[in-house]
């Protein structure tokens, strides 16, 4: 009887039905969307990996950026280890074909049979790769990449390397024996390892030695007791974990945000099950006096709780596939751009991922329904009609809510406070921080009533001031309907700050550190991986002999081995005005400086001393071929060029130990009065020709710069307007309701004389004030969630700290929305109060 | 002659080599055939052995890049505390190319024409075991080569080096799968030129030829190990060294190869060359070396073989013949000829038989010797 009555009562309110499943679908859409592009991306990852190192148990490489190929002569000759393969690889761009990346691999095929022998049998034509190591820059590729870009054996493909172009030539296709391995198959190009040594000029080096000991772990015994100095031999699950965790922080970022969606979708969902509550209190009443218990109507409300999660979060997973096909190109771009090259065209619908989906979407329509379930058997039969009880009700809990939500606010303070790293303090402050929030809104909607009472009353005269008390009066409703909707709007609002004020950290800090007035440098493929390719010292002089050039500054980058993991090293020559530009966090300028030009210091940017847990006075040990190399750390810069961090280092100091005298980078200061434009031309006229070095003022590299940047964060930005989306229908549900509520008010004021524009002016003064009174209240709830996000979350996953800036748009844009909302939500009210006789509204509320 | 047949292997790396186990059942795929390398391919720019040619040692003992192939070939029986053993070391050297490209400072190390292979092989008499292992690699970079002076040939850690310096006394270091070689042999008799003064020929086609010559009688010491175990080993080994860039005519499908010592010091060389639909290459002949080291040239019809035996390799399917009736002209014995045991198959890229023998007179039945037997061609 029960759940045909609760049925029926839905099926009166398609309305209502249908933002309850919208609110949930649209929370859990983002969980499985996000799930399922981080499912594919990882996919695709492991099959990238599993194609390569499958069968590979160890890695040796060299403390730089390679080794050098003599030791693995010495590791096969003399020490007579044979599961050893030798690698050079890099990526490079197809600048033809709409810049696509790839990895290009170069390998031994003699020694691939003993780790990968299924690498060579995935060509159907075997002679071909023999005959390859003739052709002149020939390389093997994916037989259904090639097809996409319309190339065939004998075609030519154009890639970029460095600042060189060169011409492959397609002599062979690789087909791979399953669909998993064809997709890990796209993004290779896989040549002779004479070859491509050649084609990226490194001569005499490797990039590594794979290994596989698995059959032989007395060879890895033995290369363990004779390796040659300056090689290390890395376990291979702990390296592919390392480049996995490249995008972890990246994920977690991406987690947070589909968390933040479905806290909001929470507040939907919980606003809808109290007001269906609310609207059965008759009915609740009446089965009451028929003897049904407490107990039942607890169950059936939360039954009913369940089956609205069920359906709204098989909605959801529909929507989160469509949106997760959406996201994904934004977020391979962004990983393409930073960590490794991965091409994921399609999603892969992950079972895991929609039942994740189904299973948070349930859980949260339950813990959302249990507060209004116990709430519903409270309702005496005696006092069902009379809402005043729980009004009062209400009004006293108001501040027994705001206390709670205080302690909750404060011991997410603390948790966070006494765990200063790792990601889960923090998301434990961003949810203790809402829910505290929440709580804290009754409150401020009734202070605010109070503000605002005066005001209404001045502007709208008695209906003004019946708008204001009528929420008063309704708080139980119209506390939780404006603390969903506020939450929303700060939502918004704290992710906007977090990211305009990155931004703006990022455009400042591009302005004082980008002081020359020309940088010459090449195209970086992926920023995580080292710069191919060299600028060598005689490109510098020539430089330097162009007229108008004051100084050309060098920047060498390298990724050195180090005891603390790999570091992205600069080495610079700064002269002490330049260096003055830097803004140190622990330490004075010119005291950083002292160090850093005379006694070998280098100086490490933010992020890395935040992730290897070095500061000023440390020392970092550089793995040298020759031996060990420790130099002091003189000062923490900020910086925002990398997550991961670099190293500076003066360039008196890199020449000193390391042999190494090309650059990576060039910056040009140009004399007084000189036009860039003009000197520009000259550079590049003084370049090699056919090259594809970057010449750019300052100017430009700076929007380039903002430009990777924006693009890093459009996933943020969809993200966002989702969160915008979710708020709009949680504004506009929770308004309606409230509104729908209302009808026998509205009723009684109509019996009364009231005209019916009365009555829409009534209700729309009732909309747009808790419209206002959520905009107001998301301003504090938004400024704290935008600290959070900023100075916890990307402090904690990406190691920046982020001055945080406040500018009025994003506060005016959250309220213009609560507005729009507001509004929109008294419209199908107005229509049904117009519609419907003034007898109906009493009669069914009676 | 002999042992042509494996440098086709270079081309089947990509499926002959992928099990580390030496004797995988792997199959080759069928694409490929003994013509493929050793047939008359385009050899434009390869130098051809087409005419007699003056032998200098030890500059011969070294290499010859401008030939397309290329072997160092040694077999030999020995004898240990736990019984007889036979075993088998060969390099093979292969060109992609007729002329090494040109090298500039910035080419890569790896750049190269020249491919070498390596096959080892230890046949325990007394157990019935057989142990094979091959090693493939580029000629480039110090990893696989061959040099004169002084001489070796090695890939990745096996090798043969110049064990002294005034005779062509040769160490044997392998460390394969499940076995090991270290062995020293010393040259007993004079080097021996085979064929017409060093040139060999073997298909009707001027410069179907190589350049082939052989220590016939060679005395061995060293040790060998199964597992982990160490022998001392004591006997006779036989070297070939040949090289040319093309052996086949377009109808000869493989050969047969026989490398006999006698007790009586007497070694003799003899090969017969099958032609597609059945029937002997009148190319075939052989070398009778005597134990003055005069030696005789023989030619087919100095020689009757009969095949008496046929065994089939459960694993590979492949029936090879596993006993002989040889008939050599001035020879005083008719010879039988039995494998010292059956499976000796090297079951790599393109498979073939190669082991050791017991050679017994037909008439008398006595013992006259050991040596080594090739078969190829007859792998589907």
């Amino acid at each position: 009887m029960l759940s045909r009555a609760f049925i029926r009562h839905l099926r009166a309110h398609p309305w209502l039905v249908l933002l309850c499943l919208v609110g949930i679908g649209t929370g859990v859409s983002v969980v499985v969307a996000l799930d399922l592009v981080n499912a594919s991306i990882t996919k695709a990852f492991d099959y990238n990996q599993r194609l390569f190192d499958q069968t590979m148990t160890h890695k040796i490489v060299g403390h730089g950026n390679t080794l050098n190929e003599k030791h693995y002569k010495t590791m096969r000759v003399d020490l007579g280890v044979r599961n050893i393969a030798p690698l050079v690889e890099a990526y490079v761009s197809a600048y033809k074909h709409d810049e696509i990346k790839f990895k290009i691999v170069g390998i031994d095929p003699f020694a691939e049979s003993a780790i990968r022998p299924h690498l060579l049998q995935l060509n159907a034509n075997p002679q071909a790769f023999i005959e390859a190591t003739e052709a002149s820059h020939a390389i093997f590729m994916a037989k259904k990449r090639a097809a996409a870009l319309g190339l065939k054996v004998g075609s030519t493909l154009p890639i970029r390397y460095g600042f060189k172009r060169f011409d492959l030539k397609v002599a062979g296709l690789l087909e791979g024996p399953s669909p998993e391995s064809e997709a890990a198959l796209a993004d290779l190009l896989l040549g002779d390892i004479a070859e491509i040594q050649t084609l990226l000029e490194m001569p005499g080096q490797l990039t590594a030695i794979h290994a596989n000991f698995e059959t032989a772990p007395e060879q890895l015994k033995h290369l363990q007791n004779k390796l040659p100095k300056g090689l290390k031999i890395i376990d291979a699950t702990q390296d592919a974990r390392q480049v996995k965790t490249l995008t972890e922080n990246f994920n977690m970022n991406l987690d947070a945000m589909s968390l933040l969606g479905l806290l909001v979708g929470l507040f939907l969902i919980y606003n809808t099950m109290i007001f269906l509550v609310t609207q059965r209190r008759t009915l609740l009443g009446l089965f009451r006096t028929h003897g049904i218990s407490r107990q039942q109507i607890f169950h059936y409300t939360l039954l009913e709780a369940l089956a609205l999660g069920f359906f709204g979060s098989l909605l959801g997973i529909g929507f989160g596939i469509v949106l997760a096909n959406l996201l994904i190109d934004l977020v391979t771009q962004t990983i393409n751009d930073h960590y490794f090259v991965i091409a994921v065209r399609t999603i892969e619908i992950a079972p895991q991922s929609c039942l994740k989906g189904l299973g948070l979407g349930m859980l949260a329509s339950l813990s959302a329904a249990i507060v209004p379930a116990w709430e519903a058997t409270k309702v005496q039969a005696r006092t069902a009609i009379s809402r005043m009880s729980l009004e009062t009700h209400a009004a006293k809990l108001v501040w027994v809510f705001a206390a709670v939500g205080g302690v909750l606010t404060l011991i997410g303070v603390l948790i966070s406070k006494s765990f200063p790293s790792g990601l889960l303090p923090a998301y434990a402050l961003m949810t203790f921080a809402i829910l505290g929030g929440a709580l804290f809104a009754p409150l401020l909607t009734l202070g605010l009533t109070h503000l605002l009472y005066p005001l209404f009353s001045l502007a709208f005269g008695h209906l003004g001031r019946l708008a204001v008390r009528s929420i008063q009066t309704s708080l139980s409703r119209s506390g939780i309907a404006t603390a969903a909707l506020g939450l929303a709007i700060a939502t918004m609002i704290g992710v906007t700050l977090m990211v305009s004020s990155f931004r703006l950290n990022v455009s400042n800090w591009l302005k004082q550190t980008l002081i020359a007035d020309i940088y010459i440098s090449m195209p970086n493929v992926i920023s995580s991986q080292a710069t191919p390719g060299n600028i060598s010292p005689a490109i510098v002089e020539s430089l330097k002999a162009i007229p108008g050039i004051k100084k050309v500054g060098t920047n060498r980058t390298m990724h050195l081995q180090t005891t603390k993991g790999e570091i992205s090293n600069i080495a610079l020559n700064l002269s002490q005005e330049h260096f003055k530009r830097y803004r140190f966090k622990d330490t004075r300028v010119e005291e950083a400086w002292s160090k850093f030009a005379q006694h070998n210091a280098v100086i490490i940017s933010e992020p890395l001393a935040n992730k290897k847990d070095l500061s000023i006075g440390d020392t970092i040990t550089f793995q040298h071929e020759d031996g060990e190399i420790t130099l002091p750390v003189g000062g923490t810069y900020y910086d925002y060029s990398s997550e991961r961090g670099h190293t500076t280092m003066h360039a008196t100091t890199y020449a000193k130990y390391w042999r190494d005298p090309n650059f990576t980078a060039l910056a040009a200061y140009l004399k007084d009065g000189t036009s860039t434009q003009e000197v520009i031309k000259h550079i590049q006229a003084a370049l090699p020709a056919n090259n594809d070095f970057m010449v750019r003022s300052t100017k430009s590299l700076q929007e380039a710069s903002l430009a990777v940047f924006d693009r890093t964060f459009a996933i943020t930005g969809v993200l966002r307007l989702l969160a915008a989306f979710i708020a709009f229908i949680g504004i506009i549900s929770a308004l309606m309701c409230l509104q729908l509520e209302r009808e026998r008010e509205f009723a009684i004021l109509k019996a009364q004389g009231f005209t019916p524009s009365q009555l829409v002016k009534l209700l729309l003064g009732q909309t747009s004030l808790m419209g206002i009174i959520a905009g107001i209240m998301s301003i504090p709830l938004g400024i704290g969630l935008g600290y959070i996000l900023t100075d916890e979350i990307n402090l904690r996953s990406f190691g920046w700290s982020i001055e945080s800036y406040y500018t009025l748009a994003p506060f005016a844009e959250a309220f213009a929305l609560a507005m729009l909302a507001s509004l929109i939500a008294g419209i199908y009210p107005a229509w049904h109060l117009i519609r419907h006789s003034p007898l109906s509204g009493l009669r069914e509320n009676t | 002659m002999k042992k042509f047949a494996t440098p086709c292997l270079f081309i089947l790396f990509f499926g002959c080599q992928s099990s580390p186990a030496p004797q995988s059942d792997k199959t080759a795929p069928a694409s490929f055939s003994l013509q493929s390398v050793l047939g008359n391919a385009d050899l434009t720019g390869f130098a051809r052995a087409d005419k007699p040619r003056t032998f200098a040692f030890p500059q011969d003992h070294g290499p010859h890049p401008d030939f397309r192939s290329e072997w160092w070939y040694i077999t030999g029986n020995v004898d240990s505390s736990e019984g007889p053993f036979g075993f088998e070391l060969t390099f093979f050297r292969q060109a992609t190319a007729p002329t090494p490209t040109d090298k500039d400072a910035n080419d890569s190390a790896w750049q190269t024409n020249q491919i070498y292979m390596a096959h080892a092989a230890l046949s325990d008499i007394t157990q019935k075991q057989f142990y094979a292992d091959e090693r493939l690699s580029r000629g480039a970079l110090g990893l696989a080569g061959a040099q004169a002076e002084p001489f070796k040939v090695w890939l990745d850690d096996w090798s043969i080096t110049q064990g002294s310096d005034d005779t062509f006394q040769i160490i044997l270091k392998v460390k394969a799968k499940n076995f090991a070689l270290e062995l020293q042999l010393t040259p007993t008799k004079e080097l021996v030129l085979q064929g017409d003064a060093g040139l060999s020929q073997k298909g009707q086609e001027p410069g179907n030829a190589s350049y082939y010559y052989s220590f016939t009688n060679m005395q061995v010491e060293g040790k060998i190990s199964r597992r982990n175990d160490n022998l001392p080993v004591r006997g006779k080994a036989w070297m070939d060294r040949e090289w040319s860039s093309s052996v086949l005519d377009s109808n000869q499908v493989g050969w047969d190869w026989f490398a006999l010592q006698l007790n009586d010091e007497q070694e003799i060389m003899l090969y017969q060359l099958r032609k597609k639909g059945g029937g002997i290459s009148s190319q075939s002949g052989g070398t009778i070396v005597a134990p003055n080291n005069q030696t005789q040239k023989l030619n087919a019809d100095d020689t009757t073989i009969t095949v008496t035996h046929w065994w089939t390799n459960p694993k590979s399917q492949t029936t090879y013949p596993a006993g002989w009736q040889i008939k050599v002209k001035g020879l005083e014995h008719t010879l039988h000829i039995k494998p010292r045991m059956a499976d000796q198959e090297l079951r790599f890229g393109l498979p073939y038989w190669e082991g050791a023998v017991d050679i017994f007179s037909q008439t008398h039945g006595q013992k006259l010797g050991h040596g080594y037997v090739e078969l190829t061609g007859y792998a589907k």
